[in-house]
């Protein structure tokens, strides 16, 4: 019988490593902190060897190494440039030749799609309405979010009107889904710690709530996702409002993906699934199938926790988003979350994510004009997430229309992510999105803490540099206030869509 | 007086703490030229040591009742004025009766076969090597109230 | 409270000790020291070194030139006392002088045993106990050829290393089936004596000495009770140390092999303690009272009495065994017992080369001995174990490694890693 040696990869590296050995002291650092393998040192000569083939770019070792003796780069071999079949192309190609499988990617689109960021300019105030300093003016950045009354009667000069329970932020910014098992728990305490610290929110994503986690209740939005992972009705009380998650940004009509290789105990308790299995959440939640349905899960999540928490319905970015969010007010959410086509993910297949979903300044837009038409904008608090990479993008898509901004993204990136990619594997170098508890460690949730801290403190003055600048004091009054918005490079019809003026006029 | 804490719980292994103490314990204290490869280079005061998956660094504790100084047959392992445990180089003779019992095994033999080597709390620094080198805090220095 | 003196005979280890932790707590109480031997406080065990010539006589003291001044000691050297009356509460020297005491330590440490055999008297026969010793070990071996070395303990192994060192052609005879009988088991003597006999020293065990051969008075060679002769003309004496307890038992105190104390290092009477060579005093894993002559013993002793005689608690609740020794470039350390008794297991491990041995003996769940030829490093975690006398179960599988703070139980471990 003929047995047949598996298939050999034609593939280059996609890295090499470069490393100076006059400055190479032979500290191994970098061997020790490489989870690819991509690192070895050789006792009988003394040298650190690299094996680039193992390679994935997500510059660990270099962070790490006391010298800067290392240098990570793109493999300079490259194909012969070619405008339609590009490396990332044949690299793909060749990948699903050898395995016959579905092309697997972690955190977001990273195709050359248009920045519809980049193509909005925010205002400044000149003679008239003059700016505010933020340095000796109070400048309000707390918000909201919940159901507003259509409108407010008051009694003895007191609010008569009963308000639907809102979530207070002290700045209009909350740490979105990222769930338990696709990070570990040292990451989750740092997002719970930072959004406990800075006043605002941290999402608990589908992972469920560990045990350890349930201190930070308070601050915290728990997920009930197609899989129902982790959620009985503790996990709904401790929380401060409860997010049904229709669909994400990365990966539009499928469900959540979390490979075997990442469910350990402490993962399998917390969402109650056996240890190792694929946790694959249904494309669908299946009892929701109309939005009749989803108004009774609305409610019934109100019910058994007797409407004293906000309930978030959390949509991916897709074409028909501003009926759908119509649909979802009047289901009776308070909160519509809106997750873009750039959305992060822990393992989507890459398809999928690069193909699948509309940008969300475009989806924020449609949703924030057609409820205002429909006259039911105040129902509901629309969040926006899905590469906000920075302070400005915040104060454009409040201008927008949003209340707030869903980080993800951008918490790990600034606890050290590098967008290798390779969450999926499990074998993250920086411990973000492994569970293994070699790597798990990486992340003192003390340190990543203090990182969005600063981070978020940036943010909140950068923000009120941008507001004072404009003559705005409130944040509230620049919410879908699009007249301070001005568009370049963008055609008439994505202008109305957006409902921007084009700079000049 | 202030201790340097180890937590287990964050060391990640990399041992830039081990790097940190070899270079500020050079002569030359920079990093490239203190430790290039071919030079000799003293050993570390403080070791991180595995278990699995965990590990940690361990060096001297500098205790008030420390039993190296006890025990030192020569009188080279004294405490210094400001309180911390240290060697004598011209005194030891290598006996190693304090690796005999030291109950944290922070004293090691050095490779002279001579001198007992262990932390010394880095004179003249604010802050111990180790503890400004660990990239997790898992080194982290606990002062008096 | 007024001031106490406290009278200390003996300038060694236990002497020093005492004298530190009592100055420790009172800086007002006199403070005198009688010591036979006319130096300034020197590290007994460097004597070997001395002997080598690896350290100068500089070296040999054991804390700073003016550390008796510094600390208000008044230093009565070169004198022996010859009678200690606890009535009156004074000891008198040899000189006739009379010194009164509140207080007082006997730490008068150990003499060399002195087989009875012919032949001892006249030049070229040495006892290896003192520096005086020691100096006059180093003159005559300037001269000598072949040395014999009675006794294959400590003293006798680190004679005969020092004589080898220096070009002598050196013999051990001992009187065991084993060398180091009193630091290390029949394992670890045997692969001790295989290095020092690879190093081309001669080990002769299971032997004595009969009688030391003259010719006109000159050493010649030394006779062996099997009927043997060794040609030498450099005799060593090491066959052992006894406790000085002479003052104390003509005093009419406890005494056994030692001076009899307890914890606090109090002698039968109230206003005597004894430490160091000479005490015999609590074990921790027998429970008994032994001699333990240890450098470290002694000097924790000394620092235990100190602080029994100013009238504060020492925590000091008794000693171990405890040896560290180099011996030929191999290095070897022990703690505890050297054999299991009935009912303890004996965990033994060797390898990977012929050097290298390692053995724990556990009773029951405790640590109770201790050994490591070779692979010493980090032998302290080990110490530390046995003295803390918590389980210790985990050691079975662990014992013939190195160990690591790591590795140990979560409570023996985050006492470690406590600040």
């Amino acid at each position: 019988m003929t047995t047949y040696t598996p298939l050999r990869s034609y593939l280059p590296p996609r890295f090499r490593v470069y490393r100076d050995d006059a400055r190479c002291i032979r500290c191994r650092a970098c061997e020790t902190q490489c989870s690819f393998g991509a690192q070895r040192y050789d006792e009988e000569d003394d040298l650190l060897l690299a094996d680039d083939g193992q390679c994935v770019g997500c510059h660990r070792c270099e962070a790490l190494c006391p010298t800067r003796a290392l240098r990570i780069e793109p493999n300079p071999s490259a194909y012969r440039e070619n405008a339609n079949w590009t490396s990332r192309d044949i690299r793909n190609l060749n990948r699903q030749a050898e395995t016959g499988g579905v092309l697997l990617s972690g955190m977001g689109n990273d195709r050359p799609y248009p920045i519809y960021w980049d193509h909005l300019l925010l205002d400044a105030s000149q003679v008239t309405n003059p700016s505010i300093d933020p340095l000796r003016e109070p400048m309000e950045l707390r918000t909201y979010l919940g159901s507003k009354p259509d409108r407010l009667e008051f009694a003895d000069g007191r609010l008569a009107t009963a308000l639907e329970p809102q979530l207070m932020l002290e700045m209009p910014v909350m740490f979105s889904a990222i769930s338990y098992g696709a990070i570990n728990l040292n990451v989750c305490k740092a997002l719970a710690m930072a959004a406990s610290q800075m006043g605002i929110r941290w999402n608990t994503g589908e992972g469920g709530l560990h045990e350890d986690l349930y201190r930070y209740g308070q601050s915290a939005i728990v997920q009930v996702a197609s899989g129902r992972f982790g959620v009985h009705l503790d996990y709904l009380e401790t929380a401060s409002a409860i997010e049904i998650k229709i669909g994400q940004g990365a990966k539009p009509g499928i469900g959540g993906h979390l490979p075997g290789e990442k469910v350990n105990e402490a993962v399998s308790a917390t969402r109650m699934i056996p240890v190792g299995s694929d946790a694959l959440s249904p494309a669908p939640q299946h009892d929701i199938y109309s939005i009749e349905d989803l108004r009774l899960l609305i409610f019934a999540l109100k019910e058994a926790t007797r409407y004293t928490k906000p309930v978030s319905v959390k949509i991916a970015a897709v074409h028909n988003c501003a009926a759908i969010a119509s649909g979802i007010a009047r289901a009776g959410a308070d909160i519509i979350a809106i997750d873009g086509f750039r959305g992060g993910t822990g393992a989507a297949p890459t398809m999928i994510r690069d193909n699948v979903g509309i940008p969300i300044e475009f989806a924020l837009a449609a949703v924030d004009s057609r409820l205002r038409e429909e006259g039911i904008r105040n129902r509901v608090s629309l969040v926006v997430g899905g590469g906000i990479r920075c302070s400005a993008d915040v104060v454009k898509a409040i201008a927008l229309g949003a209340d707030a901004c869903y980080l993800a993204t951008a918490a790990l990136i600034a606890i050290g992510c590098t967008l290798c990619q390779q969450c999926p594997t499990g074998k993250c170098a920086w411990g973000i999105a492994t569970n293994d508890p070699l790597l798990a460690r990486r992340i003192n949730p003390e340190v990543a803490a203090e990182r969005l801290v600063n981070l978020l403190t940036g943010w909140e003055m950068e923000i009120k540099e941008m507001l004072g600048g404009m003559g705005i004091n409130a944040i509230e009054s620049l919410r879908g206030n699009r007249l301070r918005l001005r568009a370049i490079g963008l055609t008439d019809r994505e202008l109305d869509i957006l409902g921007v003026l084009p700079a000049g006029q | 007086m202030a201790a340097i804490r180890a937590n287990e719980e964050f060391c990640i292994g990399c041992r830039l703490c081990e790097v940190a103490c070899m270079a500020q314990h050079s002569a030359c204290k920079d990093l490239v030229k203190a430790l290039r490869p071919g030079r000799p280079r003293p050993l570390p005061g403080t070791v991180v040591e595995w278990e699995g998956h965990r590990s940690v660094s361990i060096s001297c504790r500098h205790c008030e009742d420390a039993p190296c100084v006890t025990a030192c047959l020569t009188g080279a392992m004294h405490h210094r004025e400001d309180g911390r445990v240290e060697v004598d180089r011209e005194q030891c003779v290598g006996c190693w009766t304090c690796v005999l019992v030291c109950p944290y095994g922070a004293i090691r033999r050095g490779e002279d076969g001579h001198v007992a080597s262990k932390c010394d709390f880095c004179p003249g620094r604010e802050r111990p090597a180790c503890v400004e080198a660990c990239p997790n805090r898992a080194l982290t220095l606990e002062v008096e109230a | 409270m007024r001031a106490l003196h406290h009278v200390i005979i003996g300038n060694s280890a236990a002497a020093i000790g005492a004298v530190e932790s009592i100055r420790a707590h009172s800086p007002r109480d006199q403070i005198t020291v009688i010591s036979e031997e006319g130096e300034h406080c020197y590290s007994r065990p460097l004597i070997s070194e001395l002997l080598a010539g690896h350290v100068t006589l500089e070296r040999m003291r054991y804390r700073g030139p003016a550390f008796y001044e510094e600390r208000g000691v008044k230093a009565i050297l070169g004198r022996r006392v010859v009678a200690l009356d606890r009535d009156v509460k004074a000891v008198t020297l040899d000189d006739g002088g009379y010194v009164p005491y509140d207080r007082l330590l006997l730490a008068t440490g150990s003499e060399p045993v002195i087989p009875s055999i012919d032949g001892l008297e006249g030049p070229g026969v040495h006892t290896f106990n003192s520096l005086a010793d020691a100096l006059a070990l180093a003159k005559a071996a300037a001269g000598a050829r072949r040395a014999v070395v009675v006794g294959g303990g400590l003293i006798g192994m680190k004679a005969a290393e020092a004589l080898h060192h220096l070009g002598l052609r050196v013999t051990v005879v001992e009187l065991a089936a084993r060398i180091l009988s009193s630091a290390f088991d029949q394992a670890a003597g045997r692969i001790m004596a295989e290095r020092a006999a690879v190093a081309g020293v001669e080990i002769v065990t299971d032997n004595a000495a009969a009688a030391v051969q003259r010719r006109l008075g000159q050493v010649t060679g030394l006779a062996l009770v099997d009927g043997s002769e060794l040609p030498a003309d450099l005799l060593v004496l090491a066959v052992g140390v006894r406790p000085r307890a002479g003052l104390a038992r003509e005093a009419g105190l406890e005494v056994d092999r030692g001076i009899l104390v307890d914890e606090r290092m109090a002698t039968s009477d109230g206003s005597i303690f004894a430490a160091g060579d000479v005490a015999q005093g609590p074990e921790m894993i027998t429970g008994t009272r032994r001699v333990l002559p240890l450098w470290p013993i002694a000097h924790r002793q000394g620092r235990a009495a100190g602080m029994a005689m100013v009238g504060e608690p020492s925590g000091y609740a008794g000693g171990v065994s405890m040896n560290s020794i180099t011996l030929f470039g191999l290095p070897a350390m022990s703690a505890g017992l050297l054999a299991p008794e009935p009912g303890d297991l004996e965990l033994l491990a060797a390898g990977p080369d012929a050097g290298h041995y390692r053995k724990v003996i556990m009773r029951e769940d405790r640590l109770v001995g201790a050994l490591a030829v070779g692979q010493v490093d980090r032998f302290g975690i080990l110490t530390g174990l046995l003295v803390d006398g918590r389980p210790c179960g985990f050691l079975r599988d662990r014992f013939s490694e190195p160990l690591t703070v790591l590795g140990l139980p979560p409570q023996a471990r985050a006492e470690r890693l406590r600040v």
